[in-house]
């Protein structure tokens, strides 16, 4: 029997690419998804996108290998010749007998009736349901008003600055300011002890008073999940479907304005609307454990240890 | 040649940088004046302003945070009872203690983290804060040096008794070796005979301070403070942890032996599956309630973790309970669940539910996971300890009370057992029941699943307790017949092709010879 074993690169070179390409796709893309979220959950990828693919590429290949007759040859040499049994009589009854077992099993894969989990492609930062009042609202403890200034110079003056009670601990921790090793702090307070009050130092000296008791309120209250560093990876975080906001990654608070934050701190994840599957989300709602004016504060240190600002609301035209 | 040169020009520069990121920053007195700020500013909320361990978010922790007036550190390479070296003390910040509230502070794992510069800074700060004069480790490293006290130089950082190299390599041999060393030297005593940290003295351990303490639970990897490779648990026996019940076993054990031990008390490290999909197995006996039939071994599970209720008020990050184990079987009228987690200590206040929807919408639509919303009812079984039942209960809300249903309606059943630090209880009803505050459980779809868990001895109670998310339950449907039908159908037509091909070939390679 004359064997043509000749010319029956396409055959192999169709197989890998096509193995190669489908590899990717049920492989690399998870892996790739998992990669850039450092999560350990790939990204949803709906089975119809998979389904597509799969079709262009087979597609794809045949319209390749039928384009002239000597790719159509060297396609089919390697096949003509198992079902001419060149490889020899064991070879070919392995392959016959093995072939129609795998097909009706994938069929049958394919038919039988499976259940296969919906996708949720969530929408991280939903605006339906965003009341517009929000928008462009401002962080009060940004701008120190002249009356707090005047009340805080007086309470330095006396050993009496006020702390959140959370912060203050039950008197246990904090009645001034001397703790806080930062320059405009201890300029503020040697220029006090002379004598004289500076009310640009005092400003920014109260600055970081609110800087510090922000930190110490997101401490107590949001890093057991958005973590010490803001980084999302708080020691409860592993629990959760949903992973609490990593908050220095780019794309989250800093594209927000302070109104979206500050509401979303407040209404937490129940208010989130049905696209932002608000059952998954741990969010507390924080208008029932803290004040407004806690709210702000907090703010104000989150996107100091994040290391970010937030977006300026856009001046829209009425 | 050029790129030979520039080759090692790079892998001289690299190895530079690698040696210079293991060395210690010298000690300036303007590293100090950074290393206050960094503490006041990242530090000092645990910690306390004065390094006490009382800073305001301190009393919701347990364990508590260091308490750096006290010259007691767990974490050392140095010789039971002293300080740790400033090496020492510059790991546990880049990689944090795992299990607690202390997280890595490396920038290179935490964006926002601190540099190497300024864990330096913050380490040198910290050793300022001693009450004890003798401890107070401000001085600069030259001045120890030329100290003429005997003392002094007779320093903290030469008591230094661990210095790994590479750990032998792990077989069979070491780890059975290991597990001798952990019987002769009476690890059991606190940690347990299978390491899950319930040995009969467990629930005697006290700190320094007089506080209780436990013992590691030595099958969960993820939950060793000094860290779950072979070199860190070496360490940890060689050095015992100061002002704590745990001892150096460096005198008493032989290295060798220590290595053996570390070996085999990895290899009681547990793996845990990441899978979010319970497939229930369908099986046509009758499903048993004893948590020993042997009918579960041959079962599937996922495993689920746990974590604490931060969501509502009181919140709790202190659980016990962060790992449950479950498997489910069902039959055409039943279905039953199986779940098994780690506990020390059995008591009265013990508890498990299972939660799902009331509902099951077509979509995406759920309950909320923590015990569900106004709108979106949730149906518990709850086991109890104490009464040794399974309850059935709703709930709308984490809100609102949970509602126990009329005795008429209470239908689940169950079992449970504890042996030896391992809770496994079985839950079981039927498929479909007539009651419009019950879930019904029908094949061919999604079921979500979540769990609450109440661990006595830790004083869980109420919202104090461990939650999980959703998970999912699946149901399959036997494949109808039609199935069979076109697969078969699928097999005769391919047979049918290949003869045909064959015969065509065959047909054409002979014309060919005969032309």
């Amino acid at each position: 029997m004359k064997s043509k074993k000749t010319g029956g690169g396409q055959f192999w070179w169709t197989t890998i690419t096509i193995g190669i390409v489908l590899a990717l796709i049920k492989y690399g893309i998870p892996w790739l998804s998992r990669w850039i979220t450092g999560s350990d959950l790939p990204l949803p990828v709906p089975g119809t996108l998979f389904f597509f693919y799969t079709i262009i590429i087979l597609a794809g290949t045949f319209v390749y290998i039928s384009s002239d007759e000597t790719t159509i040859v060297s396609f089919l040499a390697p096949i003509k010749s198992v079902f001419r049994g060149d490889y020899g009589k064991l070879f070919f009854f392995v392959v016959m007998a093995v072939t129609p077992v795998v097909a009706g099993y994938f069929v049958f894969a394919w038919v039988k009736p499976a259940v296969v989990a919906s996708v949720t492609l969530r929408i991280q930062h939903p605006s339906s349901n965003f009341p517009k009042k929000y928008e462009a609202l401002k962080n009060p403890m940004r701008e120190p008003t002249d009356a707090q200034i005047d009340e805080f110079i007086e309470q330095a003056n006396n050993n009496s600055v006020e702390y959140f009670p959370q912060v203050h601990d039950e008197g246990k921790q904090f009645t001034n300011i001397r703790h806080l090793p930062f320059g405009p702090v201890t300029k503020f307070l040697a220029k006090l002890h002379s004598g004289t009050t500076d009310r640009g130092l005092a400003q920014l000296a109260l600055m970081e008073k609110r800087l510090f008791e922000g930190r110490a309120l997101y401490q107590i209250n949001c890093r057991p999940c958005h973590g010490v560093s803001g980084g999302g990876d708080g020691p409860m975080a592993y629990g959760f479907s949903l992973r609490p906001i990593n908050f220095t990654d780019s794309g989250t608070i800093d594209t927000l304005v302070e109104g979206y934050t500050f509401w979303r701190i407040e209404n937490g994840g129940p208010s989130l609307p049905p696209e932002s599957t608000p059952w998954d989300s741990a969010m507390p709602v924080w208008k029932h454990d803290l004040t407004e004016i806690e709210r702000w504060t907090i703010m104000l240190a989150e996107y100091d240890i994040a290391g970010v600002s937030p977006r300026e609301p856009e001046k829209v035209a009425r | 040649m050029r790129i030979f040169i520039a080759s090692i020009l790079v892998l001289v520069i690299t190895s530079v940088m690698a040696v210079a990121g293991n060395t210690k920053h010298v000690k300036t007195e303007e590293l100090l004046e950074l290393g206050k700020k960094i503490y006041i500013r990242n530090c000092s909320f645990c910690h306390g302003i004065n390094g006490g361990g009382d800073g305001p978010v301190a009393k919701f922790l347990n364990p508590r945070p260091r308490n750096f007036r006290s010259n007691v550190f767990k974490f050392r390479t140095t010789t039971s009872g002293s300080l740790p070296t400033d090496e020492d003390l510059f790991k546990t910040i880049s990689r944090g203690i795992p299990g607690t509230a202390m997280q890595s502070f490396d920038s290179a794992t935490n964006r926002r983290g601190l540099t190497e510069n300024q864990r330096w800074a913050v380490i040198y700060h910290i050793q300022t804060m001693s009450d004890d004069p003798d401890y107070n480790l401000w001085v600069f490293d030259d001045e120890y040096a030329a100290s003429d006290d005997p003392d002094d130089r007779a320093d903290y950082r030469y008591n230094k008794v661990v210095d790994i190299k590479s750990p032998p390599p792990s077989t069979r041999e070491t780890i059975t070796k290991g597990k001798e060393v952990y019987k002769k030297a009476q690890c059991h005593t606190c940690h347990g005979v299978a390491g899950r940290g319930n040995g009969p003295s467990a629930s005697k351990l006290k700190d320094e301070w007089k506080l209780p303490i436990l013992p590691r639970d030595l099958t969960k990897g993820w939950r060793y403070k000094g860290g779950n490779e072979v070199a860190d648990i070496f360490t940890r026996f060689t050095t015992g942890m100061n002002g704590t019940p745990m001892p150096s076993y460096s005198s008493s054990i032989g290295e060798e032996d220590r290595f053996a031990l570390a070996h085999y008390v990895k290899s009681l490290q547990e793996s845990v599956t990441k899978k979010r999909v319970l497939t229930a197995l369908r099986v046509s006996e009758k499903l048993p309630t004893d948590p020993a039939d042997l009918l579960w071994s041959g079962v599937e599970g996922i495993d689920i973790r746990l974590t604490g209720n931060v969501i509502t008020k009181p919140r709790w990050q202190n659980i016990t309970i962060d790992l449950v184990r479950i498997k489910a079987v069902f039959t055409d009228d039943e279905i039953a669940f199986r779940l098994e987690w780690n506990d020390r200590f059995q008591n009265r206040e013990d508890t498990m539910a299972l939660q799902f929807p009331v509902k099951q919408s077509a979509g995406e639509e759920k309950p909320h996971f923590l015990n569900g919303d106004e709108n979106h009812p949730v149906n518990l079984w709850i086991w109890r300890a104490d009464k040794d039942l399974v309850a059935e209960l709703n709930a709308t809300g984490y809100k609102n009370p949970f509602i126990t249903q009329q005795v008429e309606s209470q239908n689940v059943t169950g079992d449970a057992s504890f042996i030896d630090g391992v809770w496994s209880v079985v839950m079981k009803r039927s498929l479909v029941t007539d009651d419009r505050n019950d879930t019904q459980f029908n094949t061919g779809g999604f079921i979500p699943l979540a769990l609450n868990g109440w661990d006595g001895a830790n004083g869980d109670t109420g919202t104090m307790k461990s939650i999980s998310s959703w998970y999912l339950l699946r149901l399959e449907k036997p494949a109808p017949l039609k199935a069979f039908g076109i697969a078969a159908l699928a097999v005769l037509l391919v047979i049918a092709l290949e003869v045909y091909l064959t015969r065509r070939w065959r047909r054409d390679v002979t014309i060919q010879d005969r032309a």
